[in-house]
């Protein structure tokens, strides 16, 4: 180790161009700019800052690994390893199906790559009308997911066309390359057995099943973390420019995939730190130095927070009033518990994974320690994974302190990560145990486990068949593709579910408040059909349904079932076609009768057109 | 310069030719304008065009394989080995074609266009089918009209009929086959006038990108068609300034016929190949003239026949409410208008790229630089290589023609039915901004990296979004209305005959075998209309109608070109909205009896 560093890091005028930029950074993203005007910035640059940070990344890989590439052969292949890879990604994908699994988050990132892919925007729609012949989002809101997730899904609309289903197609690929690297950080750490071990450990997860087959950013989360710290060891091991610029902006997306992800930028700085001081050097390059500028728009669209209080979702869960507080660990580790030990048809876990992750999570740690002292003799992977498990372990006090927990159907997501410290650490004791019959053993162990308990589980998924909104999401989409064109409008508080669609929608409580205008489309035919979705919930003892809250658009609407499920014992959802619109117990919806001519002249005719279309638009629900 | 054309004439076998030619020319201008009455001529295109046009095609493709084959290792060396350029023209012809659906664009023409193809490959005939039954189990058409439209393009189009069978969907098979020749010419036209890879790509990728050309490349529209014999006959007149002699002369020439029968104003292009082939002479120091060159003239007659016949007929000119004429002053300052509204405009509403005018505007610009400082030097400097004078004599009359457009009642550029009369001009400009990328490089500011850049930038940045809308073709809402009202009558015809009256075109009706009656013969042919209802003919008779908001609240009529008599009993089955109107389907319940009139007492 040297002393030379410092002088070094002082004297190069790049460093100090870094911290002016850094600064600069905090200072647009944290100070001078006011919350309205940052939400407005993001929603109107946000798509570009992703943008030039995902080039730069590409190339920057193409620069670290382009040599490699270019003699990479065929021949070269390890086909087994590849046919692991392939088989247990097709597990994770086959027993599940491909749907919204998380409801609103899924949609929301949806309808924020659809602004993305038609307007460059960050905006997830809420209105939308079919405007002479072409669906236009009408308004949108600034969502408070990071956009690094929309922005791919975007990609694949612009070079596939649009499809609400794209974000599917995005995880399954995914569930390929996390796989893929899964298997390179075993071969890493342990060699080619404990990469398989890796790959059948989370081949055998039914949670990352759940997953893989929805439109969530999960997916992305954990392959972004992995992807990171392999270019951590890379970082380590090779020590140059574009090695580094590939390692910072995969770190600088992956802060962009969930909001907590955030906290890996401390290893991935540590790491950069930890080099420059071993090399008594600084290598910079300027990607890297603007980089903090390109992450402005994180800071600011964090503060939707601030603006939106209900950004927290706190109504659901009554109780509690702050979304993080200490108080909370004792209670969140229990459910973490009841999660990763419950049984297969109350929790997506894998037992295998559990008892071997949390029997060597405390060697790991005492490894971590160990190895700590003596980093410069260790490999350059292991000193990538000791460093980043500190943002593990982290990233776990973090979810810890949450309001909501790993047990929960919404929130057993958050524990991903942690399945993947545990499978880490399975990997890094490995090489403590001199004998290689142990990591076959536990290769066999957990394949028997993904044979006789986790495709049983993902097959029968029972775990997500409690979560109403997801199977309600599901069935509105069968309704959909059951109609012959788009042409209609739904009144349904989710619009953002039909609008994502091409549905023209509105939210219901609008609804009820422009009746009159619904009331001159219907007149007019604007819409082949009015459709309400609305929820009733059944009273246990007496049987009686009731709206829920939020769903009533009230007795001037006069509603036709047109189709009916109960997706659970006491809520049953449905969908009406409003028949009419009433006023004063007088029709205000019905067409009037079409004359067969006119005495208008073509230029009166054409000019009333112009009127009708301009009260047609203010008028659009 | 006629003398020194003469004195290019050497030995009896030139003279004789030459002669021929004359009077070729001189037979020619009678027989055109003057000894054929349009009502004959109708006659003669509509029972011998296609032959006409068989034989120059037949011609044109001997002449060219000719013309190849004399090339032979050339050109199996580049098809056996394409390489990177290969690689370029096929991803450029997949992302023209990615970048919009294929349907019908500019419904009318192409629809008439697809009519007069299956007319051709059931008769051999040039006709557009007006009307057609089925008469026990076949298909038959039994009224048709000799379209204003030159028939090269729908011939072609009943070639890919004869060899594969009748679909509707060959159309839009030929025009990505067209796209991809067109890329290819652009890249040969580009190479022959850099010698580098790098700019022909260049000029290919801003032409691919450019959202009219996939718009187009994905219709069924003779646009395409036109763009790539523009192309093809831009690469024989380069092939024969660079070697003259019979076979690429032949090339030359035919390929001109044929691209003054792909459209209209096509026949423009006669005026500069004539100057290539002035030019080739000198350059040969004597005169070419080949036997399809001979008769040249009198090839072109047919299409004057063609366009004294459209002439006669105002209706084929489909002049709007108010207008008299096709061309005139009072359309200039609007057409010039909607032609800056188009070149320059940077909203996705648009199908166009600014880019590929900046790159391209800049190569015309330095152009005229460049040939005032040859102008300059002229008189030490050699002759330029084949390209530059055919790039050019194309480029002017390129620009002559949208200059004639400009007084075209119906080119307002900026207007979804008129962009496409832009698309030469865009291909001149692609070629002109391969050009001068190439002429900067050589003066080191590295501009085909920064134009290629630059063109991957206007992707990103705003044709993105242009691609993702696709407003230009989306908001053509007679689209959408012709597809619903397609898909009625399909729907309806598949339980059982039905006839269809409709205010629009009969034929895409007819394409799908659904009989179709236009209303305003309808209105006249009520007793017979009823007589085939009552008998059973058609199951139920269709009838579709436009309806128009008569206030801001609606208060919807029919439209008044659209009004059946009260005679007519029609029951409402379906509306449906398409922006502003709304298209109503109604069953024909009966007829009214025409009231015997009765003689007055007197």
């Amino acid at each position: 180790m040297t002393n030379a560093f410092f002088p070094a890091f002082i004297s190069d005028r790049r460093s100090w161009l870094l911290v002016l930029s850094a600064l600069l950074a905090v200072v647009l993203g944290f100070v001078a700019i006011p919350d309205r005007v940052a939400i407005t910035l993001v929603s109107k640059y946000g798509f570009w800052f992703v943008l030039a940070s995902f080039v730069i990344a590409l190339w920057a890989l193409w620069q670290t690994f382009g040599a490699e590439l270019r003699t990479w052969r065929w021949r070269s292949v390890d086909v087994v390893s590849v046919l692991i890879i392939a088989a247990g990604g097709i597990v994770l994908l086959v027993h599940e199906t491909f749907g919204f699994k998380i409801v609103m988050d899924e949609i929301m990132l949806l309808g924020t790559s659809m602004s993305m892919h038609l307007d460059k925007s960050a905006l997830t729609p809420l209105r939308g009308n079919d405007i002479q012949g072409s669906f236009v989002v009408i308004e949108g809101i600034m969502d408070k997911r990071p956009l690094f997730f929309p922005f791919l899904v975007s990609l694949i609309h612009d070079l596939t066309g649009y499809r609400p289903t794209n974000g599917f197609v995005l995880n399954a690929g995914l569930t390929f390359v996390f796989l893929g690297l899964v298997f390179q950080a075993g071969r890493m750490l342990a060699g080619r057995v404990a990469g398989w071990l890796g790959v059948v450990l989370f081949a055998g997860l039914p949670l990352l099943a759940h997953n893989s087959t929805g439109g969530g950013f999960e997916l992305l989360n954990l392959t972004m973390i992995l992807a990171t710290l392999l270019l951590g060891a890379r970082w380590v091991e090779r020590r140059d420019g574009p090695t580094l610029t590939a390692f910072c902006f995969s770190a600088l997306l992956m802060a962009q995939v969930r909001y907590e992800s955030v906290i890996f930028l401390l290893p991935v700085a540590i790491l950069v730190l930890y080099v420059w001081w071993q090399e008594g050097r600084l290598i910079l390059t300027w990607p890297v130095i603007v980089a903090p500028l390109l992450m402005v728009h994180y800071p600011l669209q964090h503060r939707i927070f601030e603006i939106r209080e209900s950004s927290w979702e706190m109504v659901s869960k009554p109780g509690y009033t702050t979304p993080f507080s200490l108080t909370y660990i004792p209670e969140s580790l229990v459910h973490a518990l009841k999660f990763f030990f419950g049984s297969a048809s109350d929790q997506p876990n894998s037992l295998v994974l559990s008892v071997v992750g949390c029997l060597a999570l405390p060697f790991f740690a005492l490894l971590v320690l160990k190895r700590v002292r003596a980093l410069p003799q260790e490999s350059a992977g292991n000193v990538a994974v000791t460093v980043f498990s500190f943002g593990f372990a982290l990233q776990f006090a973090l979810m810890m302190c949450y309001v909501w927990w790993f047990d929960e159907v919404v929130t057993r997501r958050l524990s991903l990560p942690t399945h993947l410290v545990m499978v880490l650490g399975v990997m890094a004791v490995l090489p403590q145990f001199p004998k290689p019959a142990v990591v076959r053993v536990l290769l066999g162990v957990a394949t028997l486990g993904l044979v006789v308990r986790s495709v049983p589980s993902m097959a029968a998924h029972a775990y997500s068949q409690e979560y109403l909104p997801a199977r309600e999401v599901a069935w509105r989409r069968d309704f959909m593709a059951a109609q012959p064109r788009s042409d209609y409008l739904m009144i349904d508080n989710d619009s953002a579910l039909w609008v994502t669609h091409r549905v023209s929608a509105t939210p219901t409580v609008v609804a009820v408040k422009r009746r009159e205008d619904i009331a001159f489309h219907m007149r007019n035919r604007t819409f082949s059909d009015v459709f309400v979705f609305q929820r009733l919930n059944i009273n246990p003892d007496t049987s009686e349904r009731a709206l829920r809250e939020g769903d009533d658009l009230g007795p001037a609407f006069v509603l036709e079932p047109v189709a009916e499920v109960r997706l659970q014992l006491l809520t049953l959802s449905r969908i009406s076609r409003v028949r009419e619109i009433r006023a004063d117990d007088v029709a205000i919806s019905a067409r009037a009768p079409v004359d067969e001519a006119s005495k208008k002249t073509r230029k009166e005719i054409e000019d009333a057109r112009k009127q009708f279309l301009e009260s047609y638009m203010k008028q659009l629900p | 310069m006629i003398k020194r054309v003469v004195s290019l004439v050497q030995g009896p076998g030139d003279a004789r030719a030459f002669a021929a030619f004359i009077l070729c020319a001189v037979l020619a201008v009678p027989t055109g304008f003057v000894f054929v009455k349009p009502a004959v001529a109708e006659r003669l295109i509509v029972h011998g065009g296609y032959y006409y046009i068989l034989a120059v095609f037949s011609l044109w493709m001997y002449f060219a394989w000719r013309t190849v084959t004399a090339r032979r290792d050339v050109v199996t060396g580049w098809l056996r080995r394409p390489g990177w350029p290969g690689l370029v023209l096929v991803a450029a012809t997949l992302f023209a074609v990615w970048s919009d659906t294929f349907a019908h664009k500019v419904l009318f023409d192409e629809y008439v266009l697809e009519g007069t193809a299956w007319h051709m490959h059931l008769t051999k005939e040039v006709g557009t089918p007006l009307r057609a039954y089925d008469f026990a189990g076949t298909w038959l058409v039994i009224d048709t009209f000799l379209d204003k439209r030159p028939y090269f393009f729908p011939f072609l189009v009943s070639l890919v009929h004869d060899l594969t069978g009748f679909r509707i969907a060959n159309v839009f098979a030929l025009n990505v086959a067209v796209a991809f020749a067109t890329l290819g010419a652009t890249y040969w036209l580009v190479k022959a006038l850099t010698s580098r890879v790098a700019p022909a790509c260049l000029a290919v990728g801003l032409l691919a990108t450019l959202p009219l050309f996939g718009q187009n490349a994905t219709g069924a529209s003779m646009e395409l068609l036109n763009l790539g014999m523009i192309a093809g006959v831009m690469v024989a007149a380069t092939l024969y300034l660079r070697v003259p002699g019979p076979d690429r002369l032949s090339f030359l020439v035919l390929g001109t016929v044929l691209l003054a029968q792909t459209r209209y104003e096509s026949v423009l292009f006669v005026f500069p190949v004539a100057a290539v082939i002035v030019v080739g002479w000198l350059r040969h120091g004597r005169v070419i003239l080949s036997w399809p060159a001979i008769i040249a003239p009198l090839l072109l007659v047919p299409y004057v026949w063609h366009d004294r016949f459209v002439s006669t007929k105002p209706i084929l000119w489909q002049l709007r409410d108010g207008e008299e004429t096709r061309f005139a002053w009072k359309y200039l300052a609007g057409n010039l208008e909607g032609a800056k509204g188009f070149f320059f405009s940077l909203s996705p509403g648009q199908p166009n790229s600014l880019w590929l005018v900046i790159v391209g505007g800049a190569g015309v610009l330095w152009a005229f630089v460049r040939i005032a400082q040859r102008w300059r030097q002229r008189a030490t400097l050699s002759p330029v290589p084949a390209g530059f004078p055919v790039f050019g004599l194309f480029a002017l009359t390129i620009a002559a023609n949208l200059a004639l457009l400009m007084f075209y009642y119906w080119s307002r550029l900026d207007e979804p039915i008129a962009t496409r009369f832009a698309l030469p001009f865009c291909f001149a400009l692609a070629v002109a901004a391969g050009w001068v990328a190439h002429a900067w490089d050589l003066r080191r500011i590295a501009a085909t990296r920064l134009a290629g850049l630059g063109l991957g930038v206007w992707l990103l940045v705003f044709a993105a979004p242009a691609y993702a809308h696709r407003f230009y073709t989306t908001q053509n809402m007679v689209l959408h209305e012709l597809n619903w009202e397609l898909e009625q009558a399909a729907e309806r015809n598949r339980r059982g005959p039905i006839l269809l009256i409709t205010a629009k075109a009969t034929l895409p009706f007819l394409l799908e075998k659904i009989p179709a009656l236009n209303t305003t013969i309808a209105t006249v042919r009520g007793p017979q209309i009823a007589w085939h209802l009552k008998e059973g003919t058609f199951r139920e008779v269709i009838v579709s109608q436009v309806l128009r908001p008569t206030s801001a609240q609606g208060d919807a009529i029919v439209d008044p070109d659209e009004v059946l008599p009260p005679s007519f009993h029609l029951e409402t089955l379906k509306e449906k909205r398409f922006g502003g109107r709304w298209i109503r389907i109604s069953r024909l319940v009966g007829v009214d009896p025409v009231p015997v009139v009765t003689p007055s007492g007197q």
